[in-house]
């Protein structure tokens, strides 16, 4: 986890720096997280105010569960980030690679997932020999898998994965420990007030205009 | 939405799911619910609205980043201009077009029909497969033809099979009628003709080919001449309306807003009987009889004879032409154009005195039934001031091909049952030829000889089912523009290429591919070593450019689809010898001695921007443009004199019936004073019965100005006779349903839009503000003493956005209106809501009716286009009334507006002072498929919230992001909102105001700067607006 290790908190850092940062860090640093829950890393604990308590979000007071904290869709193919990046060690932006580059962080073509499991990796539990064999179905039919996004946003904000990417945010700040989850969860609320808590601390724009007014 | 999905066959789900290849992420639900549905997965996870679907590219494309937009240059092909085009994509769909910086024709800008392009591609009412007639076409009535129900779809290999059939049996003609081609297309069409012995007609009604036969009758060659209207210190102007349909309207209001706004601004006059947006611009509009435009000129050339300017003329013709100018003196003349005859003699010295100038002519004044006299006459005023080589340039000809004559004989020939095999591509005959020359009945007699019924074909390649397509047996689904390939070869030996921007969305060919395989199938191969079309367009191109390739021919090519082409320097219009045919001044210069009788007026047709001759009517950002002139939307208007309304009892908006005996047209009436008082004015190309539902629906059954059109041609010149037919106008029961955004012309002393007049011919440096003739503001609100603020001023740390508009370059032609429409996806509402005030556009053309004094203390009209959108106050007086802060001032000097935050009270829009800001009153929708036009960067508003103009702020948050990852500041010109790039006179300049240097700062500091109603309410808006620049006449 290259990104894990990064922990640049610097602003106004330029991006060519942060690209050095980035491809100059140990690979074998990645493991090196702290392996005691998703929620570990994750910016004040991924609530943004008393409203925002896991109680609430149990009961789904505020928005439909989709948009809240604990929302764990299953998914197409019983995708396991634990295999993939814990035990594997595979760098998030070997597959999320637009995440630098784009506001969008991207889920992966099929075609990088054949990279591994078109010919060498062909699964090993039972699940895990269906679903790369749908893959392959899939990929052969040229139809894109149909992923549940986990981290539903509003169409009225912008998010810009790239420049919270470059300015040192890391990927668990946000997405929680990606790596321990076996099915992807929502650990942080990504409500108004945890952003903006988080924009304040870091003297990053508060500006409205910043998120709202355009996409 | 399902449920039209469910209606698409396999193939063309399949096409969806390609067009889309894989988003990433996606803003709007239902549109991925469609998606998910038509690509038969993930339609059940989506039965939770919440919940939503993140579906991959199957294979990466290396041209596209998720969330990153993709430019492919192109040519627009919409008029035969030959703008460079920039189509902008995201995730593999073309979400705006923009013009080319590297195109010479255009220069960056585009008009508004070239950008509403995307709407014809993603036009709901698409051919989507091939289809054939069920009906049998000769049990058809002549008169009503058979319509669209009585189509099936078929597949393209029984369509071909059957094409070939008839191809190989014709015995009679087989006919290839199409619209102006690009290069390409004319190329192939060439080999297609001669290896199946088809003959080639070209139908186009905007082609001005009057005026090509008169430069070859003057000039000595055929072609339209390319005019310098920037080298020019007089414009004399007979009706070309060259900064709206004529020519090359981008390229030339680029010319003259440049000529404008310099040190010595042209003088620009024109001449015509109603007024157009041309005409409003000008410094002298002088209102003429129809068809009387050729005695004035005849009147000029009279008096250079006088003034001995007679350039390169011989004596042969000085005598002939001072033969033909005897007797025709100003106070003839005054009677006989109703141009009164100190303007007549002003216009005289204007150009007898300048050293360059330019008269032109064109548009509806050469549209009549003898257009070559006037023509000849201004062509020849050209030879004798010496404006040959200098501001016309016959070099560099663009050479129409278009061809009513050979129309016509083609409709005499199907009638006559000598047409076997018909197909029709690119052009509508059903609907803009003249429909008294009979194309339905011919159309359906093709192949028919007495009552036998041989088997003709007619077959229309077309990508809408328009009125001529529908006539069709067979309807072969093409590409758009945007989906094809191609290059137009431009005057100046530059060639401007055409790739496709995206992959076709249904079963549609490119018209090259399906020549290419009727050819193939008929075993008589065309296109050479090439196997398809764009094979065809790649050789054809490496041919064109010739020895012009650098380094590898594949870098070449690829550097070539980068810039759009390969476009070379202008060279400067050499000097040319002219030789004046003699069948010149053989010409008669009279004025027709049709004399209308009572009751009857002239009909005056004239293309209109928003609907061009009416391949622009399916466009619904075109349909709800207001008229610049009349503020009028969607459908047609007649625009009648008050004096003449009078005596036919109608008033504004009363519906009217115009009569021929060809047929007849409903639409409302307009009254004005600023058309001729024997004249009803009607823009062509509205009133379709076919062509989809925005057309028909803006038609209201009106019918079209083509069908009121006489059975004849135009004398010496292969055109139709558009100006001059004699109508019977009278009012028809109830309302005519007119719809106008601005009913009021008065700026009621408010000094909204200001102007600054030169006087007499002094260059620009002697500008007074015209306000202060009347008393004195402007100047004394401007800079004298700063008023006391109540609210705490502003600062602003880094950035202050501000957009400078100049008045004197702006010639109200609605580009970026359009442009703004396609950038923020902004609805169009419909008839009925604009009527209602509910309008969305969140820039508008105000037009305003003022005067300039002339010189002899009299008064010229003076007609102000105020291009108006939220001024971004730092007063605002909307931002304090909101109760939820949804409104406020940004650091950046942006009134910002959070469409979540707001809850529609509509306190801010009551306060604003400029009735900029829009509210939803309803939730609205595109209908499928026109909502892959929408912008994935601009949140779509729901029901119940405020909107307005942003500057773009996804524009300027794009810029920030580029210039941060750089470690630099935004650039001066670094973000162009969507009106300021496409202006075609960029006329509107934005930046940072912080910046003193900035463009925008120099503007806003200028001598002509003011701030619309600043000086009455303290607003401090962050748009300045520069007077137009005006000469006493």
């Amino acid at each position: 986890m290259a990104l894990a290790a990064l922990v640049v908190r610097s602003h106004g850092i330029s991006g060519a720096d942060v690209a050095v940062a980035q491809t100059g860090a140990d690979k074998n640093q990645a493991a090196s997280y702290p392996a005691v829950g998703v929620r570990t890393g994750v910016y004040n604990d991924g609530q943004a105010a008393l409203w925002d308590l896991n109680l609430t979000d149990h009961f789904h007071y505020f928005g439909p569960p989709q948009r809240a904290r604990g929302y764990s869709p299953k998914q197409p193919i019983a995708f396991s980030h634990v295999i993939h990046v814990q035990q594997n060690k595979m760098e998030c932006q070997y597959c999320h690679w637009s995440v630098s580059k784009a506001s969008y962080a991207a889920i992966p073509e099929e075609e990088t997932c054949m990279g591994c499991h078109g010919a060498l990796v062909a699964g090993k539990s039972e699940q895990g020999k269906k679903d790369i064999e749908y893959l392959k179905d899939m990929y052969k039919k040229g139809e894109p898998i149909p992923w549940v996004k986990v981290h539903v946003m509003p169409d009225y904000l912008k998010f810009n994965h790239k420049r919270h990417v470059k300015a040192g945010v890391t990927c668990q700040e946000c997405h929680g420990q990606v790596p321990e989850m076996a099915q992807v969860e929502r650990v942080s609320s990504m409500k108004m007030g945890w952003c903006i808590s988080c924009h304040r601390e870091r003297g990053a724009s508060i500006d409205c205009l910043a998120c709202h007014g355009h996409r | 939405m399902k449920g039209d999905n469910g209606q698409l066959n396999g193939s063309q789900s399949e096409a969806i799911v390609s067009g889309a290849a894989g988003l990433v992420q996606i803003s709007r639900r239902r549109f991925l619910q469609g998606l998910g549905v038509s690509s038969a997965v993930g339609a059940a996870a989506c039965a939770n609205p919440a919940e939503q679907t993140i579906v991959p590219y199957v294979k990466p494309d290396p041209e596209q980043i998720p969330g990153v937009a993709a430019w492919y240059s192109s040519t627009c092909t919409e008029c035969s201009a030959g703008c460079g085009i920039r189509v902008r994509t995201r995730e593999g769909r073309a979400v705006k077009i923009e013009g080319n910086p590297n195109s010479p024709v255009n220069k960056g800008s585009l008009c508004g029909l070239g950008q509403a392009a995307l709407q014809s591609l993603y036009d709901p009412d698409r051919l989507r497969s091939p289809q054939k007639q069920t009906a049998d076409r000769l049990k058809q009535d002549n008169l009503y033809g058979p319509t669209s129900q009585t189509f099936a779809q078929v597949s393209w290999n029984d369509a071909y099979i059957k094409i070939k059939k008839n191809v190989d049996n014709a015995t009679g003609k087989k006919v290839l009628l199409t619209g102006e081609l690009t290069s390409a297309q004319a190329e192939l069409v060439g080999e297609f003709t001669q290896q199946l012995g088809f003959s080639h007609i070209v139908w186009d009604p905007t082609q001005p080919v009057a005026v090509a036969k008169a430069s070859e009758m003057v000039y000595g060659s055929y072609g339209v001449p390319t005019f310098s209207l920037d080298k020019a210190q007089v414009v004399v102007n007979f009706g070309a309306d060259f900064l709206e349909t004529w020519s090359n309207p981008v390229g030339y209001a680029r010319q003259w807003a440049d000529s404008r706004r310099s040190e010595s601004p042209l003088r620009f006059i024109h001449i015509e009987p109603r007024l157009s947006l041309t005409g409003a611009n000008a410094d002298m509009w002088a209102k003429s009889n129809v068809g009387s435009e050729v005695r004035l000129a005849l009147f000029l050339v009279g008096k250079l004879i006088e003034r001995g300017r007679v350039g390169a003329l011989d004596s042969g013709a000085i005598a002939k032409l001072t033969q033909l100018t005897k007797g025709i003196t100003a106070e003839a003349v005054e009677e006989e154009t109703g141009v009164s005859k100190q303007k007549l003699l002003l216009i005289a010295d204007y150009l007898g005195e300048s050293e360059t100038s330019l008269v032109m002519a064109g548009g509806a004044a050469t549209s009549t039934s003898d257009p070559l006299p006037l023509l000849v006459a201004v062509n020849l005023l050209n030879v004798m001031l010496g404006n040959v080589g200098k501001t016309v340039d016959i070099a560099a000809m663009k050479k129409p091909a278009s061809s009513a004559q050979q129309m016509a004989t083609l409709i005499k020939d199907m009638e006559a049952g000598k047409v076997d095999v018909l197909v029709t591509y690119g052009t509508n005959p059903q609907f803009t030829f003249p429909s008294a020359f009979g194309y339905r009945g011919a159309s359906n007699r093709v192949g028919v000889t007495g009552d036998s019924k041989k088997a003709g074909l007619v077959v229309a390649l077309a990508s809408h089912l328009d009125e001529t397509a529908e006539l069709a047996d067979v309807v072969l689904p093409i590409h758009t523009n945007l989906e094809d390939w191609g290059y137009v070869k431009l005057t100046d030996g530059s060639v401007s290429l055409i790739q496709p921007s995206m992959r076709p969305i249904f079963d549609t060919k490119s018209f090259g591919d399906v020549l290419m395989d009727i050819a193939f199938n008929s075993e008589k191969p065309i296109g050479g070593e090439s196997k398809s079309f764009d094979a065809y367009v790649k050789a054809g191109y490496f041919k064109a450019v010739g020895t012009k390739v650098t380094g590898s021919a594949d870098e070449f090519w690829m550097s070539s689809l980068e810039k759009g082409g390969l476009f070379t320097s202008p060279a400067k219009a050499a000097p040319a010898s002219v030789s004046v045919n003699a069948a010149a001044f053989a010409l008669s210069f009279g004025i027709e001695s049709s004399r209308r009788s009572g009751g009857e007026l002239v009909l005056y047709p004239y293309p209109s921007v928003k609907s061009f001759d009416g391949r622009a009517a399916n466009r619904p950002w075109l349909q709800e443009l207001p008229d610049p002139i009349t503020q009028a939307v969607w459908g047609a208007w007649a625009e009648i004199h008050p004096e003449t309304a009078k005596s036919l009892h109608i008033a504004q908006g009363d519906a009217v019936i115009i009569r021929t005996d060809n047929g007849e047209v409903h639409v409302p009436a307009y009254v004005t004073e600023h058309v001729h008082k024997g004249v009803v004015a009607v823009p062509v190309g509205q009133g379709h019965s076919a062509y989809g539902r925005f057309a028909k629906s803006a038609a209201e059954g009106s019918g079209s100005v083509y069908s009121l059109l006489p059975n004849k041609l135009a004398k010496g010149a292969d055109a139709i006779v558009l100006t001059g037919t004699l109508v019977k106008v009278v009012r028809a029961p109830g309302s005519g349903n007119l719809v106008t955004v601005q009913d009021f012309s008065s700026q009621e002393g408010r000094e909204l839009a200001r102007t600054s007049v030169v006087v007499g011919g002094a260059a620009a440096a002697t500008a007074h503000a015209h306000g202060s003739e009347h008393g004195g503001h402007g100047e004394a609100h401007g800079g004298g003493h700063e008023p006391k603020q109540m609210y705490e001023q502003r600062e602003h740390p880094v950035y202050e956005w501000g957009l400078a508009v100049d008045l004197a370059a702006c010639t109200g032609c609605s580009a970026c209106v359009v442009a703004c429409s396609a950038e923020n996806n902004i609805p169009v509402v419909g008839k009925k809501v604009v009527a209602q005030g509910r309008e969305m556009s969140w820039i508008r053309i105000e037009r305003y009716y003022d005067s300039v004094p002339t010189e002899d203390g009299g008064e010229e009209l003076k007609v102000s286009f105020l291009p108006m959108m939220c001024q971004h106050c730092q007063n605002a007086p909307c931002e304090p009334v909101c109760p939820v802060y949804a409104t406020y001032h940004n650091e950046e000097g942006m009134n910002a507006m959070i469409y979540n935050r707001c809850v529609g009270t509509r306190y801010c829009s009551n306060n604003c002072s400029y009735k900029v800001r829009r509210f939803n009153w309803f939730q609205y929708e595109w209908p499928e498929l026109l909502d892959w036009q929408v912008n994935p960067d601009v949140t779509k508003r729901t029901v119940g919230v405020m909107e307005k103009c942003t500057f773009c702020v996804q524009r300027i948050a794009e810029a920030k992001d580029v210039a941060k990852d750089l470690g630099r500041m935004v650039k001066d010109g670094e973000i162009k909102p969507a009106c300021v790039q496409t202006c075609p006179t960029q006329a509107l300049t934005f930046g940072n105001l912080k910046d003193p240097h900035s463009k925008v700062s120099v503007a806003a500091k200028s001598e002509r700067a003011y701030k619309v109603l600043d000086h009455h309410l303290n607003t401090q808006p962050a748009v300045s607006y520069l007077s137009d620049i005006r000469y006493k006449a």
